[in-house]
């Protein structure tokens, strides 16, 4: 029996091209991985009867993708995974999904995420958590966690995401798949529905490095309908796989190996810097003082930035709408129904920190220290071309565990957060497994605008290793198989 | 400390009615974020600038050029609720 | 009330004449059906982006110049967050801590200086319609570039703030900004007015006044709320902080919200839009753009064309009957002709059409000949209101409808020579009452030949026909 779970997505796609395989066989082939295994990941919320096909060409055409559920594809629907935009259909395309179809691609599938990407678990979604492919038990990581465990479980080559604070990262370390973050301003937010402005970047998650530099190649550039999009030409990506990385100095910041690190995730970082090392790559240690403030930075600026963009949603042009008999009522109504507890605290929080009295203390304090954590990487930057830390301090933790502590949540988050702070590339890759085979992810994070040399190094590492051919192990539900 | 006169403050900014339960509860998980939040009050920022830009773009303008959307129609009927052309809403008092 | 004085500030929100709206590219304009220029950016869709019309900027900086502005060389915008059923995102991206113009001045035509404390850039609202027992959106406007302009608390009385508006608007005008329609809503005016006692500095409490609708509803609402306080004041009480709305109906103003009540906005910079330069090559070109201001103008018609008093004053105020009327006097060059004909016919059919001046078609060739041939007597009085009441909307040629209308004035003795006549035979009374020595017998006389000829008798050649046919009773 055919089984594409071992290749790339860029490998299905050329043996398409060379006639090697069909359409239908590759179709079928991910369709029986979704109809066998989606009811109990609950990755995917939508798979397309009838996906959006593409017209162009391009390394990857023709394969289908999976797009995270706040990323705008005209007709469809679009919810946010929330309560107030369950029947809402977007009227509109995003960018990206516009150079997915110009590219030849397949918009195939809506997936799970946190409510208005809020988490870092997938569980805050209204369609329900999604479960991490490698212990039914544990979560996915978040807010991307449909992408991610669907790449995982390969229902389908690859995926988009959003990375606001790690959402894309985090996930893909808890899943054992490739996240990508791009630079700030790389990849248009047009069509994106907006958690925090100055933060949210989309970027890919794939099985390998190969398909993540393809995939960038597709959706990166400049969008005159983004003012915070780079006009900045686009590099093909692919040109940075498997090149010579003995030149490149990488840092190690001190304050990213201290205390809250799982022990199995430090060794297996250990693991990366050896690998690199016998590359003949050199490492530095580094420090990046402001890291112990990224935690409650982020909270401020991302809640502030979300109390605002979510406050459209108000029952009156699209959407949920409760309570019509007055204007007062409707909004609160709506709003209160729609909304679910985790959203609502960020909105609290976000609204807290805004209003008058407070705006000084929290968030003028917290753009300043934004500007401090941004010039230790400033500064780092001048010694070395990349960092590397720990993605995740933890492997996947069980499903409610955290649920009822959200500021441990929060600090889930530690390694990604200064990332999106300082508006810079990262990358999270397989790196290692734990006692009980949850998977490790390793980050690597790059100068503004140098996507290249994240990959350059990612894809050495893939060389040499094989976790991310790793394949969850999963057993086919007989219930809900028949179903 | 955000106690329950400042969740209710919040609430009334954002549209958003939470019952007494609640109420208690984000005051507590509230002032719990807020506590450790305020460690940022530890630095000295008082040279630093907000930093309101995340990488230093070029000014981002259009030329003045009108054209009328396609999707007037379909955002209409996105409306919950509808009348003619018009979203309708409740009675509005000014 | 002579205890006190008044202190007034007044905060001016234009809306500016661009194409399309300040962060996506629906048209402006005013009239179309509900909900048309509506797009997923200005309806505030999840997931869309504001993109800043450079025209929007231009036009405001040319403000900002006429008001004397200091200008931030960088600007930025923020968020002002509402709810609001006309505000489809509940928050209004406005400027707060940087606005593009602050520290200008207006300087009146009575000589008074009144400091500009801010110009800045934000988008305009949508509207309400209000029904029996519901409410209706329509989101055309929403997004239209709106430019306030907050004055300092230097105007004194009802009046000035009057005289100021209407001095503002014309400078509006003047360089082209905008419309400055109150009736359209292009223009709108919310005053802080409070009193003092005489002789001392500091302010009193500033009550903020919202709903005049027309210039002349500010000065009354201003006029009302003035005395108001007054009496307050007289009765040793106090002056509330609040805003109170002004009834256009009962002519009063009423309470709206108190201070407690005001709108905590938490204004934040608005992440989705970066920082816009505002280059010393910019404010150079909307400088040279500015043009003829109100005071040169006014110089220049009295220099050039010798106009003063009060039609000097209409031409100053009506900036399109202005230029209009130097673009006439170019190719017919007697001033006080062509003066006469505009500030009297012209304007008389303007101020009878509803769409006033833009309505006016004709081209000042054109209209020079009406002039001309009023001037060598081809055209009468009467003859000459009626070839402009056919062509000034229209553009008609003259001569054309000269020809068509059989309009040209009939200065020939012998075809007159009939209808004088008749008209002595049909009137003896007249006859008498002229020899009598009853001047105005001769004016009634010619209008009988003017009646019978249509009009288009030259009345100086009947009146002396008639005389002499009358004195040398030839008749």
């Amino acid at each position: 029996m055919l089984d594409l779970t071992q290749l790339n997505a860029k490998d299905i796609a050329l043996a398409l091209k060379e006639a090697k395989l069909t359409k239908d066989e590759v179709s079928s082939f991910f369709k029986k991985r979704i109809d066998e295994f989606n009811p109990s990941l609950n990755s995917l919320i939508e798979v397309f009867k009838e996906p959006d096909k593409g017209e162009g060409s391009s390394a990857l055409a023709s394969l289908g993708i999976a797009i995270k559920d706040n990323i705008c594809i005209k007709g469809r629907k679009i919810t946010c995974a929330s309560k107030i935009l369950s029947s809402h259909r977007a009227v509109y395309e995003a960018t990206v999904i516009s150079k997915l179809k110009q590219a030849g691609l397949e918009i195939a599938a809506r997936a799970n995420m946190d409510e208005f990407a809020f988490g870092s678990s997938t569980e805050t979604s209204c369609y329900g958590p999604t479960k991490n492919p490698w212990d039914l038990e544990r979560v996915v990581g978040g807010s991307s966690g449909g992408s991610a465990a669907a790449v995982s479980a390969r229902l389908l080559p690859f995926a988009l995401g959003s990375d606001t604070g790690g959402s894309i990262r985090q996930p893909a370390s808890l899943c054992g798949v490739v996240g990508f973050k791009p630079t700030y301003g790389r990849v248009s937010r047009y069509g994106l529905i907006a958690f925090g402005s100055s933060l949210d970047q989309i970027g890919p998650i794939t099985t390998s490095f190969i398909d993540c530099a393809h995939l960038l190649n597709i959706i990166c550039g400049h969008d005159a309908k983004d003012s915070t999009s780079a006009k900045i030409d686009t590099p093909d990506f692919s040109k940075s796989l498997n090149c010579d990385c003995s030149q490149i100095k990488i840092g190690l910041p001190k304050e990213y190996f201290a205390k809250g690190l799982e022990p199995e995730v430090k060794t297996a970082i250990e693991g990366v810097k050896s690998y690199f090392a016998n590359k003949k790559i050199k490492f530095i240690e580094i420090s990046l003082p402001h890291t112990e403030y990224a935690v409650a930075t982020y909270y401020i600026i991302g809640s502030s930035e979300a109390s605002s963009n979510l406050q459209r949603f108000d029952g009156i042009r699209y959407g949920l709408r409760s309570g019509c008999s007055n204007l007062e009522e409707l909004y609160t109504k709506t709003r209160s129904q729609g909304f679910g507890p985790e959203a609502k605290r960020r909105i609290f929080l976000g609204t807290y920190s805004l209003s008058s009295g407070y705006y000084d203390a929290y968030y003028v304090q917290a753009l300043k220290v934004r500007r401090l954590i941004k010039e230790d990487f400033d500064s780092a930057f001048k010694e070395v071309d990349a960092i590397l830390t720990p993605t995740s301090p933890s492997t996947a933790f069980k499903i409610g565990e955290k649920t009822n502590d959200p500021l441990s949540m929060y600090l889930s988050d530690i390694y990604t957060i200064s990332v999106n702070l300082a508006g810079l590339p990262a990358v999270s890759f397989p790196c290692g497994f734990s006692k009980n085979n949850l998977p490790i992810g390793a980050q690597l994070i790059g100068k503004a605008f140098d996507e290249e040399t994240l990959i350059k190094l990612g894809s050495c590492f893939e060389e040499g290793s094989d976790y991310h051919k790793q394949i969850p192990p999963l057993v086919v539900n007989k219930k809900n198989s028949h179903e | 400390m955000v106690d329950k006169k400042v969740v209710e403050y919040v609430g009334n900014l954002a549209k958003i009615a939470i019952n007494e339960e609640e109420k208690l509860a984000f005051s507590e998980q509230l002032s719990k974020i807020i506590a450790y939040i305020d460690k940022l009050k530890e630095l000295d920022t008082a040279n630093v600038e907000p930093m309101r830009e995340v990488n230093q773009l070029e000014d981002a303008v259009r030329q003045d050029e009108a054209f009328l959307s396609k999707d007037s129609e379909d955002i209409l009927s996105n409306a919950p609720s509808r009348e003619g052309d018009f979203f309708r809403i409740p009675k509005v008092i000014d | 009330m002579s205890n006190f004085e008044t202190v007034i500030g007044l905060e001016v929100h234009t809306q500016l004449n661009t194409e399309s709206k300040i962060f996506c590219s629906c048209p402006t304009e005013f009239q179309s059906p509900p909900n048309t220029n509506i797009c997923p950016v200005c309806c505030g869709y999840p997931g869309v982006l504001p993109v800043f019309n450079i025209k929007a900027l231009k036009l405001a900086l040319r403000v900002s110049l006429a008001l004397n502005c200091k200008i931030n060389p960088s600007i930025y915008f923020e968020r002002k967050n509402y709810f609001y059923p006309d505000l489809p995102k509940n928050y209004q991206i406005s400027q707060y801590k940087m606005p593009l113009g602050y520290n200008g001045a207006l300087l009146l035509p009575s000589g008074k200086k009144i400091r500009i404390n801010r110009v800045h850039l934000e988008e305009d609202a949508g509207k309400l319609i209000h029904k029996e027992d519901y409410s209706l959106v329509d989101l055309n406007r929403t997004g239209t570039p709106l430019l306030e302009i907050v004055s300092e608390p230097d105007l004194s009385d009802a009046s000035q703030a009057f005289d100021y508006l209407t001095y503002l608007k014309l400078i509006l005008q003047y360089i082209r900004a905008s419309d400055c329609d109150m009736e359209k809503g292009s223009l709108r005016c919310d005053a802080n007015i409070s009193l003092r006692p005489k002789g001392q500095k500091e302010l009193g409490t500033k009550v903020e006044l919202k709903n005049m609708n027309t210039f002349k509803g500010v000065r009354v609402a201003l006029e009302y709320e003035a005395k108001r306080q007054a009496h307050v004041l007289k009765n040793n009480q106090k002056i509330n902080q609040e805003t109170r709305l002004w009834d256009p109906a009962k002519l009063k103003t009423a309470i709206m919200r108190t201070k407690e009540e005001a709108h905590d906005y938490r204004y934040f910079p608005e992440p989705d839009l970066l920082n816009i330069t505002v280059g010393d090559d910019l404010i150079k070109a909307e400088s040279s753009n500015l043009g003829e201001l109100p005071l040169a103008k006014s110089k220049r018609f009295l220099d050039d064309y010798g106009i003063s008093g009060k039609e000097l004053d209409i031409y100053i105020s009506n900036i399109n009957l202005a230029d209009f009327f130097e673009e006439v006097v170019k190719i017919y060059t007697k001033v006080k002709e062509v003066s006469n004909f505009l500030l009297g016919p012209f304007l008389e059919q303007i101020n009878n059409n509803k769409e006033g001046f833009s309505a006016v078609k004709i081209e000042a060739e054109n209209f020079s000949k009406i002039v001309k041939y009023f001037s060598q007597g081809r055209l009468n009085n009467l003859t000459a209101k009626k070839v402009l009441s056919l062509s000034i909307f229209t553009n008609e040629d003259i001569d054309e409808i000269i020809d068509r209308e059989k309009l040209t004035q009939v200065s020939n003795e012998d075809e007159l020579l009939a209808f004088v006549s008749e008209a002595i035979k049909e009137n003896p009374k007249a006859i008498s009452e002229f020899n009598e020595g009853k001047q105005q017998a001769i004016q009634f006389l010619v209008g009988q030949v003017m009646r019978k000829t249509k009009g288009k008798a030259n009345p100086k050649l009947a009146r002396q026909m008639l005389e002499k046919t009358i004195k040398g009773g030839s008749v």
